[in-house]
């Protein structure tokens, strides 16, 4: 018996079809842990399923500065999380555990959408989120902070670490970043 | 071992390309983003 389904084509979220005949069903190869599945509305493409679109695999440590600096930058492509789509991330740190101030900020297209400080732990772990809000231009984070971020056009999330003591140091150990 | 340059954009520390994904390990020292591959001597972190 026949494996493949000649039915399903396959495509780069890039060089996917302009037209989105509704109902037509195809391949994403390249977003998704082993691709992922779309689905035509007449008008775009529109994902079926959630996405584990990232994972970190080598850890990122910070030390040896108080400036804010970048410790991450994935991108998020253009209308992937489309109208109703919820960026999810996830995140697990390692920090110097002492008094000093380690600050953790996650940003999606320049605007910050988390920011966590942490004193006295070894271990931190936390969740943030960005939702559309039946708009691909309009969102709220896990703080019900509004933001109007043009989910249209391709973003990067931005992980962004920065120490009050130069001594210091944090490490981005696992980031998981889910569209869903 | 490879070390990738940072420049400050916005206020902000930021490599001046890519970092890999595929390393075992990246650190950003205070001047420079220092990759560890395999077979190199990974540092203490504490």
């Amino acid at each position: 018996m026949e494996l493949l389904n000649p039915l399903i084509s396959e495509y780069t979220w890039a060089n996917k079809p302009s037209v989105a005949p509704s109902g037509q069903i195809i391949c994403v190869t390249n977003v998704g842990e082993n691709g992922s599945l779309c689905r035509g509305n007449g008008t775009k493409w529109v994902r079926m399923h959630q996405i584990n679109l990232y994972n970190l695999a080598t850890p990122v440590a910070l030390t040896g500065t108080t400036s804010e600096t970048t410790m991450l930058t994935v991108s998020i492509p253009a209308s992937l999380m489309n109208k109703r789509g919820r960026a999810s991330v996830f995140v697990l740190l390692s920090l110097t555990n002492n008094a000093n101030a380690k600050t953790i900020k996650v940003k999606v297209g320049g605007q910050t959408v988390a920011t966590v400080t942490s004193t006295n732990q070894s271990l931190l772990g936390f969740n943030t989120w960005l939702l559309n809000l039946n708009s691909e231009t309009a969102q709220r984070n896990s703080s019900a902070v509004s933001f109007t971020i043009d989910t249209t056009i391709a973003n990067d999330l931005v992980i962004t670490g920065q120490l009050a003591n130069a001594g210091d140091t944090v490490t981005l150990t696992a980031v998981s970043l889910e569209i869903i | 071992m490879k070390t990738i340059a940072a420049t400050v954009i916005n206020e902000v520390v930021t490599p001046v390309s890519e970092l890999p994904t595929n390393a075992k390990l990246i650190v950003f020292n205070g001047t420079e983003y220092v990759i560890y591959e395999d077979g190199d001597e990974l540092p203490v972190i504490e």
